[in-house]
């Protein structure tokens, strides 16, 4: 009586852990509803969480902070003719930097300036904002990326003859980027620089996933840090 | 035959823990191998692929209508939207092209920029569109929803809008102009599409220009699904730009 049962027990078991019969469908399907029911408990929790990481993201970009410092070269980069020229303009109005520098970057077909490049609408934002014409320098070549913005500042602080105190304006999201980025770039130059933020009209750090503004800019910005963080541009 | 069993098994069966042998690892690392070699595989497969998936990805963006005849045209996407609809106006394709002013900014409210509806007064001089076949809709658009609402408002019985955009935001703009016919109860406006001479759907992705638009228009047409908000009326005060400039509004410490 005894020899059948435990012939019977152990070549189910060893069809179970070798896996070669009908009946090691079960394991497997036990499994995949351990996985399936952990995948939704984890959705659910990230559903339940997502408004603390997506802050905590919002917050991880943006970098950037007030200067408490005075320099000498507020640097504004090319991309934000709505937010970025007003807080370098109030830079130099507070007396914490004498020249704003600003960038040439290249237009696009479907630019509405007017007939006008983004540096030069610039350049005009800070004269109408009380930057003296003559304390605003623009850079001499054009530039299409953050990372041809930061090498022609790089040569531009190559050119002086002492290398000046630069704070760099940016959108805040955009932040984190040109940290990464400046420290490859300007390494150098042995220049440490300043990055101050320019909140944006719509949405900040702590609301981008709310609009449909801040969800593009934000995915894009991730995209262009990754590309950054792992050197594939 | 209860020879041939290996030993775990009559060990698991008896409720004991299994130790690591030999053919455990074994086992192992054939599921490595295997996983290696499907990964590498499947990379393989994608880096084949790339081309034509990422050109359907980009086409999956464009989705405009064949051009007819329409009553009224109403241009989102600069220039080359004008232009386009000069070239409708003239071979008598479309009757009215209807201009809108968007909300002032604060580039615009210095005066450095000029108001939208002067931009577009300006190119439609000079691409010499007859003034009679321009028509302005009145106030100030905040979004895309508002402005497509005011100009199926604006259109006379049995008249017939089409909408002339860049093609990379016509995905998006299509979900757009529906929901507006729904909202407005008349049958959805057409879509004429503008190349962007800067991206080619079958390359878009060699250039910096053309990735950008396409993340741009894909996060934008999740966002639609996500029903996020449109847009945000509050803008940043000049108080907000102090703050952010300086950490102190006191004169600047001494060197």
């Amino acid at each position: 009586m005894t020899q059948p049962t435990t012939n019977q027990t152990t070549a189910a078991s060893a069809d179970a852990v070798e896996g070669t019969s009908g009946h090691s469908a079960r394991p497997w399907r036990r499994r995949w509803l351990w996985c399936l029911v952990a995948f939704c408990i984890l959705m659910g929790v990230c559903w339940w969480l997502h408004p603390v990481l997506f802050r905590s993201w919002g917050a991880s970009l943006n970098v950037g902070r007030p200067l408490a410092e005075p320099v000498d070269v507020v640097f504004v980069l090319g991309g934000g003719l709505e937010n970025r020229p007003f807080v370098a303009a109030e830079i130099y109005r507070a007396g914490y930097a004498q020249v704003v520098l600003v960038s040439r970057p290249v237009g696009h077909s479907m630019d509405m300036l007017g007939g006008a490049s983004e540096g030069e609408l610039t350049s005009q934002i800070l004269r109408k904002l009380g930057v003296a014409a003559d304390n605003i320098h623009q850079l001499d070549v054009p530039v299409d990326s953050t990372r041809g913005e930061l090498t022609a500042l790089r040569d531009y602080i190559a050119q002086q003859p002492t290398p000046p105190r630069v704070a760099i304006v940016s959108s805040d999201f955009h932040t984190r980027r040109i940290r990464s980025l400046s420290r490859r770039i300007l390494r150098q130059t042995r220049q440490s620089v300043a990055i101050v933020s320019a909140p944006t009209d719509g949405f900040s750090p702590t609301n981008w996933w709310q609009y449909e503004e801040g969800i593009s800019t934000y995915f894009l910005e991730t995209v262009k840090l990754l590309t950054v963080l792992l050197n594939l541009a | 035959m209860s020879a041939a069993i290996p030993s775990e098994a009559l060990a698991a069966s008896n409720g004991e823990s299994l130790p690591l042998t030999a053919g455990h690892w074994q086992r192992w690392r054939r599921r490595l191998l295997r996983g290696c070699v499907g990964c590498l595989f499947a990379g393989l497969l994608l880096w084949c692929l790339h081309p034509w998936l990422l050109t359907r990805l980009g086409r999956s963006l464009i989705a405009g209508d064949s051009v007819r005849s329409v009553d009224v045209l109403l241009v989102l996407d600069g220039r080359p939207g004008y232009e386009f609809a000069e070239h409708l106006l003239s071979e008598g394709q479309a009757g009215q092209l209807l201009l809108f002013d968007k909300v002032h900014s604060r580039v615009v409210e210095l005066g450095v920029l000029p108001t939208s509806i002067d931009l577009c007064r300006d190119l439609v001089e000079e691409l010499h569109i007859p003034v009679r076949q321009v028509a302005e809709l009145p106030g100030q658009m905040t979004h895309l929803d508002q402005l497509l609402d005011s100009a199926l408002r604006h259109l006379g019985p049995e008249q017939t809008l089409a909408v002339v955009c860049s093609e990379w935001r016509s995905a998006y703009v299509r979900v757009k102009l529906s929901r507006a016919a729904t909202r407005n109860h008349c049958t959805r406006p057409l879509l004429f599409l503008v190349d962007d001479p800067e991206a080619d759907p079958e390359n878009w992705w060699q250039t910096r220009h053309g990735i950008r638009l396409v993340c741009d228009q894909l996060m934008r047409c999740t966002s639609l699904r996500l029903a996020a908000e449109t847009h945000d009326a509050s803008p940043i005060s000049a108080e907000q730009f102090r703050r952010a400039a300086v950490a102190t509004h006191e004169a600047p410490p001494s060197e």
